[in-house]
């Protein structure tokens, strides 16, 4: 073989297919568990288990598993419940962050730069080593089955992730518009308020994007912490639906729909903000 | 009227590793265009933010009519600052931009109004007031900056580099634009540059400094025709001064200056008065070379640079000294040409070889 006979693979129209391929294959194993549950959903309950080819697309739209997961469960509570504690650890990550991480990135202190590692340390922390010492500490507050402390809870997860995007984003913005702010007679608390936030707006909705979401999913915390039936939040809500020894295409059918439902919400904000997202992540990753 | 005052002012960065200004003193009268001239990095900018009080001095006084501001931080120092690159708010309209300082002293909306519209007619934005500055041109943007400085009606106002992101013609423009509003808002400007051009025509006194350094602060005229040091006299001035290490001897009538392999007749040894044998560095400025059938020096041509109005030769008087001279454009000189040509001695310059300050005048 010839060089000049496989010249053609290093074409740009084949190496543009092969990745085409390429990207189309990660996307379907990703995108799999997602669509079968979806397509499970619709299937209607009878189908459930089978495991014939035949099934797998539902043959006509049948919403029964919908109908079944609203009518037998509080899953429009457990969703309202999680909307409200998804907003509010959004908006306390976000009235944090954005001025810690302002003074991370702006301000001239001792300790700053330990400060800062130290925050984004935190993440190497699993989630479960934390589990029994949070369990304990709330329980004894008795602030379990309360909003307020998954609130809280949720916010002591985000806020290291989105002080650090923010902080990222704010070395974006020309120190030259933070000293023009100060020539113009604005304090610290202004410049941060008038100039810095108002231009910092893809930043703050990628770090409040990725709050909601991970608060929406959280799932360890709200099932250690929130055992009335009333107030679940979502995740919690759909794992109470299986028990382990009800698995019957009935309860199967709700859950694949209750999923779906529970899903929803992160899925189409985070087709929304998702290019802030990646403009956001990014700012963060291009700096020097 | 502000009359600023910096004593002994010293500022470093990298824990004192780099000395941006060293100990410089500056007396800025009341209603002076003042100009730091210097090559990147001499610290005219450092200086300036220090007058704004972005940046605080580690030694020495600045001084606001009289009154110590070491501490006194920009938003109550009541001097606007324009940025090299405008630095206007991107999320603001012009008219948002040019009242943004008013709003923060808390102004009623219709004064700022007014205000607003005032500083607009008179900068020529009346039409541009609810654009955006990403929709403006570089020198819409310089004006609105300019706008955002005058609205608060300071006594002084600080420019870095203001003219240094326009072309060549809209710079020529904006020049005297801002030495028009100068006159007219009778204010202290204190402007950074690193054109003397720009240094030359607009300003009542010109600091110069290298280094962090200040090497002279005089007036225009004064700097170009007495420059404290060779330093300045290379700075100033294009082409730049010719420079000629050497000996002053006496040869009859006329005193001339000898090095190791040349020998430069300067002229009649009465208009020098300058001790013989002293080693000494000659400073001479192109357009002081004249062109004479019965001078005693010659220059043979290498580059022509033809500027209309002007002419300058780069050309060798002997194998190791060149020297550039200014020609009457009618001349028309060609590479390979020579010239018989005279110093005019009551413009020469002779700095210590030492230490390059200025040593003595040309009688």
């Amino acid at each position: 073989m010839t060089i000049n006979s496989i010249g053609w693979l290093r074409s740009p129209g084949f190496r543009q297919s092969y990745f085409t391929v390429l990207g189309l294959i990660a996307m379907l194993v990703i995108i799999f568990p997602f669509l079968w549950i979806v397509l499970s959903s619709l299937r209607g309950v009878d189908d459930f288990f089978s495991l014939e080819l035949s099934n797998a697309l539902p043959k006509t739209l049948d919403l029964t598993s919908y109908k079944l997961a609203f009518g037998r469960s509080q899953l429009v509570r457990w969703v309202g419940n999680s909307l409200f504690i998804a907003t509010g650890t959004t908006l306390l990550s976000l009235t944090v962050s954005a001025p810690a991480a302002f003074a991370i990135a702006r301000l001239r202190f001792k300790g700053r730069r330990a400060g800062a590692v130290i925050l984004i340390s935190s993440y190497a922390i699993p989630s479960i080593m934390l589990a029994i010492p949070v369990f304990v500490l709330l329980t004894t507050l008795r602030l379990n089955n309360s909003y307020f402390a998954l609130i809280l809870l949720h916010a002591t997860f985000t806020i290291p992730f989105t002080t650090w995007v923010l902080q990222d984003f704010y070395h974006s913005i020309p120190a030259d518009l933070e000293e023009a702010g100060y020539i113009d007679g604005a304090s610290l608390r202004q410049v941060l308020w008038c100039i810095i936030l108002p231009l910092s707006v893809p930043g703050l909705l990628a770090a409040g994007a990725y709050s909601f979401i991970l608060s929406w999913t959280e799932f360890l915390f709200a099932f250690l912490l929130v055992q009335s039936n009333d107030a679940f939040t979502a995740p919690v809500g759909v794992h109470a639906f299986f028990t382990g020894r009800n698995a019957t295409e009935s309860v199967m059918a709700q859950l694949m729909a209750a999923s779906v439902v529970v899903s929803l919400p992160s899925v189409v904000i985070f087709a929304y903000f998702q290019r802030y997202l990646v403009s956001g992540f990014l700012t963060g990753a291009v700096k020097g | 009227m502000s009359t600023i005052s910096l004593s002994h002012i010293t500022k470093s960065f990298g824990r004192g590793k780099v000395i941006a200004v060293n100990d410089v003193t500056l007396e800025i009268p009341s209603d002076h265009f003042v100009v730091l001239l210097g090559p990147s990095g001499c610290g005219k900018s450092t200086t300036l933010r220090m007058i704004a009080g972005l940046e605080k001095p580690d030694h020495g006084e600045i001084r606001i009519n009289d009154r110590v501001v070491n501490d006194v931080p920009p938003q109550r120092r009541n001097l606007p600052f324009v940025f090299q690159n405008y630095a206007l708010y991107p999320h603001m309209s012009v008219a948002g931009n040019i009242g943004f300082p008013l709003k923060m002293q808390g102004v009623s909306r219709t004064e700022i109004q007014r205000r607003v519209a005032d500083v607009g007619q008179t900068l020529g934005l009346g039409e541009l007031l609810e654009r955006y500055p990403a929709q403006l041109s570089g020198g819409e943007r310089q004006r609105v900056a300019l706008g955002r400085a005058i609205i608060r009606d300071p006594d002084a106002f600080l420019l870095d580099e203001p003219l240094s992101n326009l072309d060549a013609q809209l710079r020529g423009d904006m020049r005297l634009e801002l030495a028009q509003l100068q006159k007219r808002l009778q204010a202290t400007f204190i402007f950074v540059t690193h054109d003397q051009v720009e240094a030359m025509t607009l300003a009542d006194k010109i600091a110069i400094m290298r280094n962090g350094v200040l090497h002279q602060y005089a007036k225009p005229d004064e700097i170009y025709h007495r420059p404290a040091d060779r330093f300045v006299a290379g700075f100033i001035g294009s082409p730049m001064m010719n420079f000629i290490e050497g000996n002053v001897e006496r040869e009859g009538e006329n005193a001339v200056l000898k090095t190791s392999d040349l020998s430069l007749t300067l002229g009649p040894i009465t208009d020098i008065s300058v001790m013989e044998h002293q080693k000494l560095v000659l400073g001479v400025r192109p357009e002081h070379l004249l062109i004479s059938p019965d001078g005693d020096n010659e220059l043979t041509v290498e580059i022509v640079e033809t500027l209309g109005s002007q002419t300058f030769v780069y050309g060798k008087l002997n194998a190791s000294q060149r020297l550039s001279m200014g020609v009457d454009p009618a001349v028309r000189p060609v590479v390979g040409d020579s010239f018989k040509f005279r110093v005019n001695t009551k413009s020469l310059h002779f700095f210590s070889p030492e230490n390059g300050k200025r040593i003595i005048e040309s009688a």
